[in-house]
C-alpha cells in the first residue's frame, strides 16, 4: 500500500523520467562509443590540442577573474537598492545571457573593433587592438560570462543579513573592514558559485569568440573553436576535444557541489 | 559620565520621542510593549539610526547632534551592543568573534587572540574557543556575544533583550551571570528587557516606553507601587484603574465607582493587588465597601494560585487558592460577587 499524500503512480512517473534521462545520456554515450580510443592519448597530446586547451584555460580563468573584479562592485551596487537606474543596468548586464552569442560578437566588433565606436579610440590613443587577439577572446568570454557572476553575487548580497554589518560597526569596524571581513566571507558561497559558473560558461564560449576574436591557431582558437575546425577536417579529433570539454565541465560541476562553507 | 539622550526620530508609523538620562554605574532597563520603539532607541544611541531632532550626548561628547549637528559614526562611538539574537559571525570561531573588535581597533592578531581568550575564559567557555557559532547552544552563543561586546572596553553598554533568544532552562544561569557582568562594567549600561523578571533582576532603574515615548522612569520599587500605565500594571501584575476621585469615591468614565480612603481628589490612578480582591458565590455581608456582581471571564493557573479574570464595568484580576477556586465553582463561569476593602486600594494622583 502506498502511504497517503505521496505522489501517485510513481511507476508511471518513471517512463517520462527515463525519456528525459535518455535525452541527456545518449549524446554523451555517442561521444564515448565513437571516440577513437586507440589514438586517444596521441590525439590529446598533439600540439594543436594542447595549444587550444592551454589557451582555453588561460582565457576562461582570466575572464572569470575579470568578471569578479568588475562584477563584484557592480553586484554590490545593484544589491544596495531597488531603483529605476539599477533595474536598467541589471537588464543591460543580463542581456548577454539570453542574447545569441554570435550577436554579442557582432555587437562587440561594432564597439571595440578596428572601426568600432570605441575601438578606434582604443587603438589610436592607447595602442590597444582587441579583435583577433587573445585579449579579444578574454573580452568576448567576459561579455558572455560576467552576467552569471553578477546575478549570483547580487542574489547572495541581497540575502545577506545587514544586522551582521551593524554588529561589526558597533565593534569598531569601518565600512571597508566590515565588507571584506564580514560581508564577503558570509556571501562567499554565492561568490564562489558565481565564479565557477562564469568560468564554465567562458570555457564553453564559441559564438562571440569566433565572431569577435576570429579563429587563429595558438592565439584565439580555444577548444570549442578547435572542435568546430576539427569537425570539418578530422571528425575523430572533434570527438576527443568534445570529451575533453565534457570532463572539464563535469569537474566544474563537482567544484560547485562542494562549495558549501565549512562549519555548516 | 552620563548618557543624555533627548531626541526624536520617525521609524515607519512610529514616532520616537525620547528623553532619557543614564548615569555611570547604574543599569537602566527600557521596558514596553512590542513596537514601542525600544530597539530603535538603542539603535539611535549606537549610531545605527540618525536622530531627526534633539541630540545624544555621552559625557562631553555629542554623539549625534541632529541633521545639522555632529555625528559620530557607530564604529567610533565606543558602544558595545548585544543583540537579541547573538549575531556572532558564522564564519569565525568563538575566539575570533571576540577578537574581531580588538582587531578592528588595531590590536595585533596574536595579542587580540590572547585577550579574547581571556574574555572567553571569564564566561566559562575557554574550552569552546575554536567552536563556530553554529556549534554553540543559545546560551553559550549569547555569552560569547557578551564577551565580544565587553572585549572592546566600550564606554556605553547597550543590551537588546539579551535573554529572549535563550531557552528557559539556560535563562536563569545567564541572568545571574549577566548581573555580575553588568556590575563589573564601569560605563553606562542600558538594557532593553523583554520580561519584568529580567528588568527587575538586572536594573537599578526602569524606564517605561510606550508608543515611542517614555511614560515613566523610576526605581523598581517606585514602578511596582505606582505604575502609571496599564502596561506597567500588567507587567508587575497589579489591577489598575484611572478615574476621578472626590471625597473618597473614584468615579470611572465607563460607569463604575470605588469607595477608597479619602485624601486625594481630582484625576487619580488606583491599584489593587490581585490578592486583595475577594470573590464570593453569594452576596457577602459585612464590612467591604465595594461589592458588586460581575461575570467570570477566564481562569488561569499561576505559580501557587489561580488568577481569575473578572469582567464588567471594572475589569480586574483576583488571585485565589486552587481550593477556593473549587469551592466557588469558578470553572462553570457565570456571575460572581466581588468585594474590595477601601483600605486595600492604593490611590495616587494621575
Amino acid at each position: 500500500m502506498k502511504p497517503p499524500g505521496q505522489h501517485p503512480a510513481s511507476r508511471l512517473l518513471l517512463i517520462p523520467v527515463a525519456a528525459a534521462v535518455l535525452l541527456f545520456a545518449l549524446p554523451l554515450l555517442g561521444l564515448l562509443v565513437r571516440a577513437p580510443w586507440q589514438q586517444f592519448a596521441a590525439q590529446l597530446c598533439s600540439p594543436p590540442v594542447l595549444d587550444a586547451l592551454w589557451l582555453s584555460l588561460q582565457c576562461a580563468i582570466a575572464a572569470a577573474a575579470l568578471s569578479c573584479v568588475l562584477g563584484l562592485p557592480l553586484a554590490v551596487w545593484l544589491a544596495q537598492g531597488a531603483t529605476w537606474s539599477r533595474s536598467c543596468v541589471r537588464i543591460l548586464v543580463t542581456l548577454p545571457m539570453v542574447l545569441p552569442p554570435v550577436v554579442g560578437g557582432v555587437a562587440l566588433l561594432l564597439a571595440y573593433g578596428r572601426r568600432g565606436i570605441a575601438g578606434g579610440a582604443l587603438a589610436g590613443w592607447l595602442g590597444i587592438t582587441l579583435p583577433f587577439t587573445t585579449a579579444g577572446v578574454v573580452l568576448a568570454e567576459t561579455y558572455v560570462a560576467m552576467p552569471f557572476f553578477v546575478l549570483t553575487a547580487e542574489a547572495g548580497l541581497r540575502s545577506f543579513d545587514r544586522r551582521y554589518a551593524l554588529a561589526a560597526a558597533t565593534l569598531g569596524a569601518g565600512p571597508w573592514r566590515t565588507f571584506w571581513q564580514v560581508t564577503v566571507p558570509m556571501v562567499a558561497p554565492s561568490l564562489q558559485a558565481g565564479l565557477v559558473v562564469a568560468c564554465a560558461r567562458a570555457l564553453g564560449e564559441f559564438g562571440a569568440t569566433i565572431t569577435f576574436a576570429g579563429n587563429l591557431a595558438g592565439r584565439t582558437r580555444t577548444v570549442p573553436l578547435a572542435v568546430y575546425v576539427a569537425l570539418e577536417t578530422e571528425p575523430e579529433g572533434a570527438i576527443v576535444l568534445s570529451l575533453l570539454l565534457v570532463v572539464l565541465s563535469a569537474v566544474m560541476l563537482l567544484v560547485l557541489r562542494h562549495r558549501w562553507w565549512p562549519g555548516r | 559620565m552620563t548618557l543624555r539622550a533627548q531626541f526624536a526620530l520617525g521609524r515607519g508609523s512610529l514616532a520616537l520621542d525620547i528623553d532619557l538620562r543614564v548615569q555611570t554605574g547604574e543599569t537602566v532597563a527600557l521596558v514596553g510593549p512590542n513596537g514601542a520603539g525600544k530597539t530603535s532607541c538603542l539603535q539611535a544611541i549606537a549610531g545605527l539610526l540618525r536622530v531627526e531632532r534633539g541630540q545624544i550626548v555621552l559625557g562631553e561628547a555629542v554623539l549625534d547632534g541632529g541633521p545639522d549637528g555632529p555625528f559620530v559614526r557607530p564604529e567610533q562611538r565606543g558602544v558595545g551592543l548585544v543583540f537579541q539574537e547573538h549575531l556572532l559571525f558564522p564564519h569565525l570561531s568563538a575566539v575570533d568573534n571576540v577578537a574581531f573588535g580588538l582587531r578592528a581597533t588595531g590590536v595585533a592578531r596574536r595579542q587580540a587572540r590572547r585577550i579574547a581568550a581571556g574574555w572567553l575564559a571569564r564566561t566559562g567557555l575557554a574550552s569552546h574557543h575554536a567552536a563556530r557559532p553554529a556549534e554553540l547552544s543559545g546560551g553559550q552563543a549569547q555569552r560569547v556575544a557578551l564577551a565580544r561586546a565587553f572585549a572592546v572596553s566600550p564606554r556605553l553598554l547597550l543590551l537588546d533583550e539579551p535573554m529572549s533568544a535563550v531557552d528557559a532552562s539556560a535563562r536563569l544561569d545567564l541572568r545571574r551571570e549577566l548581573r555580575a557582568w553588568l556590575q563589573a562594567f564601569a560605563g553606562v549600561r542600558l538594557l532593553v528587557a523583554h520580561s519584568a523578571v529580567d528588568a527587575f533582576a538586572l536594573a537599578d532603574r526602569i524606564a517605561v516606553l510606550e508608543g515611542g515615548r517614555i511614560v515613566q522612569v523610576g526605581t523598581v520599587a517606585e514602578i511596582c507601587s505606582r505604575p502609571r500605565s496599564r502596561y506597567v500594571a500588567d507587567l508587575v501584575g497589579l489591577n489598575y484603574f484611572r478615574g476621578t476621585a472626590r471625597s473618597g469615591v473614584i468615579e470611572f468614565a465607563d460607569g463604575g465607582r470605588l469607595v477608597v480612603t479619602p485624601g486625594t481628589d481630582g484625576p487619580v490612578l488606583a491599584t489593587v493587588h490581585p490578592r486583595a480582591v475577594s470573590l464570593f458565590r453569594e452576596r457577602p455581608a459585612g464590612s467591604p465597601r465595594n461589592v458588586w456582581a460581575a461575570p467570570v471571564v477566564g481562569i488561569e493557573p499561576a505559580l501557587d494560585c489561580m488568577r481569575v479574570q473578572v469582567g464588567g464595568a471594572l475589569p480586574l484580576v483576583a488571585e485565589v487558592t486552587p481550593a477556593a477556586a473549587g469551592e466557588l465553582r469558578l470553572a462553570g463561569g457565570g456571575e460572581i460577587w466581588v468585594a474590595l476593602k477601601a483600605t486595600e486600594i492604593v490611590v495616587f494622583p494621575a
